[in-house]
């Protein structure tokens, strides 16, 4: 993120008023982390301050020089307090995280494989 | 600044490419684990590109300005007055609280730590809230900050009360009616309420009607 922003600047350049309406995710990998995180919480799975904590602590640790978008900086916190969570509380291994990032990244991977109905198998 | 601007829009794209891949993996992998479902998942995306938004905390604000006993229930116990009456609070273990503002007193909500919102009634985050500078000085210099950065001149006289959200706790500010909204209907009251006037960064009751619309 640049550091020196003011608050006027950052909001200058994200939003016209009228859109605050309708503000909604600036990328496909945004929304898809933020749900992630909600639709686990939703069913149980963790406590909210159990992810918040750990989101914090991204927070807190974040590089200023990083020249990067502050919405992508935000959610990529998400993601990695997320990948925290699942790791430490033994949902997720770290090595099969970074596997299939990397199938994913890779193109071995894709995601037709969320999409319902296709057949994953290459049978037909 | 130009530059800055023209910098701030270029994503660099192995980044953007790493995210994309790591949030595919780990949905791939809970779906594999059974502990989630690609319709979960686009259920959460849909509700809030659809259904959530400043508009559900606009409805329950116009309602506080023409219904004084919800009003008084609101401010009191508010989580349990909008679940009642509107049933979008959404998350379970959350609570929220509604502070009002008054002639004299200006409330503000902030979240130093990490950004949490009271989404099922306000939407996404805006991204200067989210922002490190927005996290440190509406905490330290409050009317400064409303001043420079928001347009917001309040007299000395009133009062500025600033809320750290905290884990179990959203806040929303009740703004005040603007002047020559006498008469006008629920709905076309919550048509006026904005979002950054429920965050506190905007105030409605220094304004008309006519500036509003």
């Amino acid at each position: 993120m640049q550091v020196d922003q003011t608050i006027a600047e950052i909001r200058q350049r994200e939003e016209l008023p009228e859109q605050a309406e309708e503000l909604t995710f600036e990328a496909p990998w945004q929304a898809r982390a933020f749900s992630i995180v909600l639709a686990m919480y939703e069913q149980g799975l963790f406590e909210w301050s159990e992810f918040q904590s750990r989101l914090i602590e991204e927070v807190q640790d974040e590089t200023p020089s990083k020249q990067m978008p502050l919405e992508s900086v935000y959610y990529e916190q998400w993601i990695r307090a997320f990948e925290r969570l699942l790791v430490e509380k033994g949902i997720c291994d770290p090595d099969e995280i970074s596997h299939r990032s990397a199938e994913f990244a890779s193109g071995e991977r894709d995601a037709s494989e969320f999409v319902p109905g296709v057949d994953h198998s290459h049978s037909h | 600044m130009p530059v800055l601007s023209a910098m701030s829009k270029s994503i660099p794209v192995d980044e953007t490419e790493d995210n994309e891949a790591r949030a595919r993996a780990l949905q791939s992998l809970l779906i594999e684990k059974e502990m989630l479902s690609t319709d979960a998942i686009d259920a959460i995306i849909s509700k809030f590109e659809h259904d959530i938004g400043p508009m559900n905390g606009a409805e329950v604000v116009a309602r506080a300005w023409t219904d004084p006993e919800f009003k008084e229930q609101l401010i009191t116990n508010s989580t349990e007055a909008i679940n009642s009456e509107f049933g979008h609070t959404g998350m379970e273990s959350v609570d929220v609280e509604v502070y009002e503002n008054t002639p004299t007193e200006q409330n503000v909500v902030v979240c130093t730590l990490c950004s949490c919102f009271a989404w099922p009634l306000l939407g996404l985050p805006p991204t200067w809230f989210k922002s490190g500078p927005y996290r440190a000085q509406m905490i330290k210099h409050p009317r400064k900050t409303l001043r420079e950065d928001f347009d917001v001149d309040l007299d000395e006289d009133i009062e500025i009360k600033v809320w750290d959200q905290s884990a179990e706790v959203r806040y929303m500010i009740l703004p005040q009616r603007p002047e020559g909204s006498e008469g006008m209907s629920e709905e076309e009251l919550a048509g006026l309420v904005t979002r950054d006037s429920m965050i506190g960064v905007e105030r409605l009751g220094d304004k008309t009607v006519a500036e509003l619309q």
